[in-house]
């Protein structure tokens, strides 16, 4: 059984009351949204609390889960990421957040993007990414991975703050040709 | 709706799902989102889309206490509901064992082994420690078999671990016991190993009984022998109780 169908069916159970399969499904999944929580907040304990709540909101909510709305995984994701996020336009980010702990996944002077994980996730989007120039692919990445606005994209890229603006709303409107092809 | 519209609404929905659409703008798309199923559509589609993205991640692990502290949520969630369900089990016998402690007759483990209904008129003369416990807890697991009963004595600091019906343990194993504070990331402190028979008394901290005065919880981990050499867990948590005042 591929990890994707064995993720869908601990959120089965884990829907029923199952402690164990809950076990199960944050040892595997864990890491990934932990890392989801950092790239958000800079702050281990931070991300540490809000993981611990968006697991909280998985058992509760598993039930919810749909195959219809993408993978399990990206589904839990989703769920740290929002409640990252949510706490991030709460407190704000604090800039003397630890950086060590965030290995940026781009740097300003990168080329293309490694896409070869996405595509595994989902081919489509990553063949969409594929066609954007680099700095529009950086763009829409570290925006979504980081909870970035504008401004704070603008800084992290050292660019003014209408160029990183102007990257993702061009990157964003080829994206949307190519998805509807 | 015309193809321009449409496709402005696209990109508002793509910029509303990676998070770059902010303030006033974020306000007032969320409220057409609320009237506007077609918008809800547009921004479950990207949203599905994006999701992929969180596949670049590296992965990093998280400390222990996060999932106790999951654990300690989700059963405290839970936690009017177990009490009732612990309370109602134990109900008569809880009233025996009291009428019991008055007389000075019964232990802990008596209790738990007697059904009020098949109490014989005289109880037969048993393991004789008056318990007289301040708060309460019972270490269950599946089908609500007990495994260990706690019950601890705020005067004489005290916390007597019965071994009621154990899980058992490879060789090179043990169960610990950890106190989690009722707090939103608790850090477990150890009360040391769990008995695999009969019963042992351990003795409490202030700190120890003001948790428990607090309604925190226990928690068992397999350790290996002679317990977790960390000082935190390190194994499968397997069982969580609440502590109920009694």
């Amino acid at each position: 059984m591929g990890q994707r169908d064995e993720l869908i069916d601990l959120l089965v159970s884990v829907s029923h009351g199952d402690q164990k399969a809950f076990e199960r499904l944050y040892r595997q999944t864990s890491p990934r949204l932990f890392s989801v929580c950092l790239h958000v907040l800079y702050q281990r304990e931070l991300a540490e609390e809000v993981l611990q709540e968006a697991y909280v909101r998985i058992w509760h909510r598993a039930a919810d889960y749909h195959p219809g709305h993408g993978s399990a995984m990206a589904w839990m994701c989703s769920i740290a990421r929002h409640r990252a996020i949510d706490v991030v336009r709460q407190r704000g980010r604090r800039p003397d957040g630890d950086d060590g702990l965030v290995e940026l996944l781009v740097s300003a002077d990168d080329g293309p993007m490694d896409l070869s994980a996405v595509a595994q996730e989902n081919r489509r989007l990553a063949d969409c990414m594929e066609r954007l120039s680099p700095d529009q692919q950086r763009s829409i990445v570290l925006s979504f991975l980081h909870g970035f606005t504008h401004a704070e994209l603008g800084r992290q890229l050292k660019r003014p703050l209408g160029t990183g603006k102007s990257w993702i709303r061009r990157g964003l409107e080829s994206l949307r040709r190519c998805l509807a092809e | 709706m015309n193809d321009r519209t449409q496709k402005l609404d696209d990109e508002l929905a793509a910029a509303y799902v990676l998070g770059t659409m902010t303030g006033r703008t974020r306000l007032r798309f969320e409220r057409r989102m609320q009237r506007e199923q077609e918008l809800r559509e547009r921004v479950l589609g990207w949203q599905r889309h994006f999701d992929a993205l969180h596949a670049l991640l590296p992965e990093r692990r998280p400390t222990e206490r996060v999932w106790l502290g999951i654990l300690a949520r989700i059963n405290m969630a839970g936690r009017s509901e177990a009490e009732v369900g612990i309370r109602e089990k134990l109900g008569a016998s809880i009233r025996v064992w009291r009428t019991l402690a008055l007389a000075g007759a019964v232990g802990v483990a008596a209790l738990l082994v007697f059904q009020p209904m098949m109490m014989p008129p005289d109880p037969p003369p048993a393991p004789v420690e008056v318990p007289s416990a301040d708060y309460l807890a019972v270490l269950s697991g599946e089908g609500g078999r007990q495994h260990w009963m706690l019950a601890a004595q705020e005067a004489e600091q005290r916390l007597r671990i019965t071994a009621v019906e154990p899980l058992e343990t490879l060789p090179d194993q043990d169960y610990e016991l950890w106190l989690l504070p009722p707090e939103e990331d608790p850090v477990p402190r150890s009360m040391g190993l769990l008995p695999r028979v009969g019963d042992r008394t351990i003795s409490l901290a202030e700190e120890d009984l003001q948790d428990l005065r607090q309604a925190g919880a226990f928690a068992v981990s397999i350790e290996p022998e002679g317990g977790s050499p960390t000082g935190a867990p390190t194994g499968e948590v397997v069982l969580v109780a609440p502590v109920l005042p009694f």
